[in-house]
């Protein structure tokens, strides 16, 4: 009896879209057991921060020396960086150059914490503390400091479901920073651990290390889902053959997916003028 | 009355640290599954109708509160507890060793049903991910939950038949 519910629900949760009956009370339930997951959140606090100032502990020395090195670096390219800034502002207005909609100019920011941790081996999702109480709706942009989390995939009262950029339903319009090559991040087939760089012509010259972002093209009709420009990893391995006409690109995601706490999601400036 | 209560407490508490905090606790790729060993100790201990029924509970509760695919941690879980249930019934009954090999039995076709489950409703079911990284990680760590929880849930449950034993002899004549 009981397996016949379980795959009534399943069946029905499949086969019906996400304004569904059944995801509906899906997101009434989980807006229901949010306040004893904060309960049970705050209790575990004291615990997580002390395994995290132990482990942070553990790393310090070794980080302090590569954060070191990598301020001087960034210090030099800073420079460099201002005065490209200030050139390419003077060229895009003697050209009327039009834009993707960019972060965080034409966006609005909502920071939300994270309540329930990346889950299991095939779904990679994590469930944050606002829906539609918030405005957030399916697909909107999830980011943090370090570059692009993932999407919202669903949407409930208070409660909104975040499928991460590892997930393997995941995939993104992407771009090499350094040489412009466009590609379509996902998954690969599998279930490694890294991210794949598809699509990229064995022409162009990306190399490892080079870092990987959101390309947010836009065309009359349509537009990428994410904004232009955030981060989203470093390539780690570059490879090709003689009978594939694109790259195997390997990317290494720069967000830590098992440590996010707290997320920002992207709510486009422009919806909210056409809907209100 | 007071046994159902005290396992839907048990089961609700558990899906709510396993969905806010477990989840987060991995080794390797594995991480610690509270509510598959919450379930197979009060199936071990109470028989095939709780360990059907908690699982189910269990898996609804945890895929409402982590807006999973709902049905399918209920459908897998259900399984487990009767099947758990069954096995304490039976062969594992009295058994010391009992609760660690049905954790680890049911670990494993826990994640091997997930992914058959997964794989014919159309989403990706990567294999050698499962038995390289989630499935070491995830068994060691549900062994380390075991005994606690077993040892917890007996206090709290008790076992089957112990209230039918009697306490103290009576003279008849």
């Amino acid at each position: 009896m009981l397996v016949l519910l379980s795959l009534a629900f399943l069946t029905v949760s499949i086969r019906e879209s996400s304004n569904g009956p059944l995801h509906r009370f899906q997101g009434y339930g989980s807006t229901a057991t949010k306040p004893f997951q904060v309960v049970a959140d705050r209790v575990a606090q004291p615990f997580q921060d002390g395994y995290g100032w132990i482990h942070g502990m553990l790393q310090a020395k070794d980080e302090n020396k590569k954060l070191n090195q990598e301020l001087e670096s960034l210090r030099r390219s800073r420079v460099r960086q201002k005065n490209a800034e200030a050139e390419v502002a003077q060229l895009e207005a003697l050209l009327n150059y039009e834009r993707a909609p960019r972060f965080p100019q034409d966006f609005r920011e909502v920071n939300v914490e994270v309540m329930t941790p990346a889950t299991g081996p095939f779904e990679q999702t994590i469930v944050i503390a606002a829906g539609q109480n918030r405005e957030i709706r399916i697909n909107d942009p999830v980011v943090v400091g370090d570059g692009l989390v993932g999407r919202i995939s669903q949407v409930g009262p208070t409660t909104s479901k975040v499928t991460l950029v590892s997930d393997p339903t995941f995939a993104a319009s992407a771009r090499d920073l350094r040489t412009g090559a466009e590609g379509i991040v996902r998954h690969p087939a599998g279930g490694s651990d890294v991210l794949i760089l598809d699509g990229v012509k064995v022409d162009k010259k990306v190399r490892e290390g080079d870092s990987v972002i959101t390309s947010g093209w836009v065309r009359p009709d349509l537009s990428s889902l994410y904004p232009r420009e955030i981060s989203i990893g470093r390539i780690t391995s570059v490879g090709q053959s003689d009978v594939n006409p694109t790259k195997q690109i390997q990317v290494e995601p720069t967000v830590d997916f098992t440590a996010l706490d707290a997320v920002i999601v992207l709510i486009s400036k422009n919806r909210q003028a056409g809907s209100s | 009355m007071s046994l159902v209560l005290k396992t839907a407490g048990i089961v609700f508490v558990a899906a709510i640290l396993q969905s806010s905090w477990f989840d987060g606790i991995s080794l390797g790729h594995g991480s610690a599954g509270l509510l598959l060993v919450i379930v197979v100790s009060l199936a071990l201990l109470r028989g095939t109708v709780v360990g059907a029924s908690a699982g189910f509970a269990a898996g609804l509760c945890y895929d409402i509160a982590t807006f999973g695919q709902l049905g399918l941690t209920s459908l897998l879980l259900t399984l487990a507890g009767f099947w758990t249930g069954r096995y304490g019934e039976t062969t594992g009954r009295d058994r010391a060793h009992a609760p660690f090999l049905s954790v680890v039995v049911i670990t494993v076709l826990y994640e091997l049903g997930g992914l058959a489950v997964r794989f014919l409703i159309g989403e990706p079911a990567p294999f050698g991910k499962l038995v390289l990284g989630t499935l070491p990680g995830e068994l060691v760590l549900n062994l380390i939950l075991t005994a606690p929880v077993y040892v917890f849930c007996r206090w709290a449950v008790g076992k089957q038949g112990d209230e039918r034993r009697s306490s103290e002899v009576r003279v008849l004549a």
